[in-house]
């Protein structure tokens, strides 16, 4: 059964990847957060040089082994530093 | 009499005279006269906050003029705080406003935040934030923080009662390839109003008491689609053990506080205060033993875990074999924040010679 989850992209997170928002489609194994990482890492390595973080339905999950469930609001966020 | 300038914040029942009185006592400081900076203080100065102090070392440019309007052209090169001081005077000269014409660093932070109730970040860089969040936390004050990148803010509130920090949502990193500022990713001058706006709005709610404090939540707001959303985070002990541990070595070292010495004809004295915590660091195999009770044996590997739970104000007493690793370790200690650190200065041995 794919699990898709809605995937919004903050600040410079969303330059790197040039978009603000994504839907991640997942097939297979249960996926978890760091699954989702790992790939968005591989195929924009500029990512690993941002200290981000993750929220899922709103909330900032620091334990990146948290599974997805279907629908889940993921949402990638750097501290922004202007002022 | 009083004027009527307040009467119609007065008006609100959440406000009244007494709230107006909370704003009047006020000590609130602006870290950064920029962007966010100016929107602060117009608007805590407009809404009669006491005591205001802002900190800037920097002049006034001509490409700040598009988002910073407490400037104007006569003004590029001269101090922003002494300009800023000036114009606002002007708006309500009943607001005592102190400048601070320097950047916030280690070496005046904890001078400057004296006893100012709220600090409100309105910086551009995040290693700033991170020393105003430390110092913050030492001070057991609120930390009023927003930030831009582009054309997405946001807005937060940090170790607001207790609550998480600045390093609960963001842990340091080593990387700070993300640390761009506006200067070189460019702004458009109505999204740091904004920000501004809102950071003053919520120093109002603090000092006042009333409504919702963006407590444990993350404001972002995106000016080109008007999407808005909060995210929930948490206290992480650990974290803010970091931030007080950095915040109380920037202390120490400004105080200059280093590893006091004990003399050998003192030591028993020293050791027999239970007030005092008295630590063996020596390996277990080293002699001799010391047997009074109030000795805890924690060789070195061990001492971090053991102190792990202790006030950095406690009065610690270390002592080794001759001395030497017991300073090198007081002097670790008070980089991790202790305050009042000791150590038998010629260690065991001067003990020894002593009784012969």
């Amino acid at each position: 059964m794919a699990i898709k989850c809605p995937i919004k992209y903050y600040g410079i997170i969303s330059d790197i990847v040039d978009m603000d928002a994504d839907l991640a489609e997942f097939t297979g194994d249960i996926p978890t957060l760091n699954d989702l990482r790992v790939t968005l890492e591989d195929a924009f390595p500029d990512m690993k040089e941002v200290n981000y973080l993750f929220a899922v339905n709103q909330t900032l999950i620091s334990d990146l082994t948290l599974e997805l469930k279907d629908n889940d609001e993921i949402a990638l966020l750097p501290a922004f530093s202007g002022g | 009499m009083q004027n009527k300038r307040y009467d119609k914040q007065i008006q609100l029942t959440e406000i009244g005279i007494s709230g107006q009185g909370k704003i009047t006592k006020a000590k609130v400081l602006v870290i950064g006269a920029g962007g966010l900076g100016c929107p602060v203080l117009q608007n805590l100065v407009a809404a009669g906050v006491g005591n205001i102090g802002l900190v800037d070392g920097d002049v006034v440019d001509e490409t700040n003029l598009h988002r910073q309007f407490l400037y104007t052209l006569e003004d590029i090169g001269k101090k922003k705080v002494a300009v800023a001081k000036a114009v606002v005077s002007r708006q309500n000269p009943a607001v005592n406003i102190e400048v601070y014409p320097n950047y916030f660093t280690n070496q005046n932070a904890f001078e400057i935040v004296s006893d100012y109730q709220i600090l409100v970040d309105c910086t551009d860089d995040n290693k700033t934030r991170y020393l105003m969040n430390d110092i913050a936390l030492v001070k057991n004050i609120p930390m009023v923080y927003a930030s831009i990148h582009q054309f997405e803010g946001q807005l937060s509130v940090f170790n607001y009662q207790n609550g998480p920090t600045y390093r609960c949502l963001f842990p340091e990193s080593k990387d700070l390839k993300m640390n761009i500022n506006c200067n070189d990713s460019g702004v458009l001058g109505v999204l740091p109003n904004l920000l501004g706006v809102m950071q003053a709005n919520e120093v109002l709610k603090i000092i006042l008491g009333i409504g919702e404090v963006l407590n444990g939540k993350l404001f972002l707001y995106n000016a080109l689609t008007s999407n808005i959303q909060t995210i929930n985070f948490f206290l992480n002990e650990v974290e803010k053990a970091k931030g007080i541990q950095n915040g109380l070595a920037v202390l120490n070292k400004l105080l200059n506080i280093g590893v006091g010495t004990i003399a050998s004809k003192d030591f028993f004295t020293e050791t027999a205060n239970e007030n005092n915590l008295v630590i063996d660091i020596r390996e277990t195999y080293e002699e001799p033993k010391l047997e009074p009770e109030n000795i805890n044996v924690v060789p070195l590997a061990q001492l971090e875990d053991f102190l792990k739970d202790i006030k950095r104000n406690q009065k610690i007493i270390l002592f080794c074999q001759e001395g030497n690793r017991s300073k090198l370790t007081g002097e670790y200690l008070i980089k991790k924040g202790f305050a009042n650190v000791h150590h038998l200065s010629n260690g065991i041995e001067s003990l020894l010679k002593k009784n012969i």
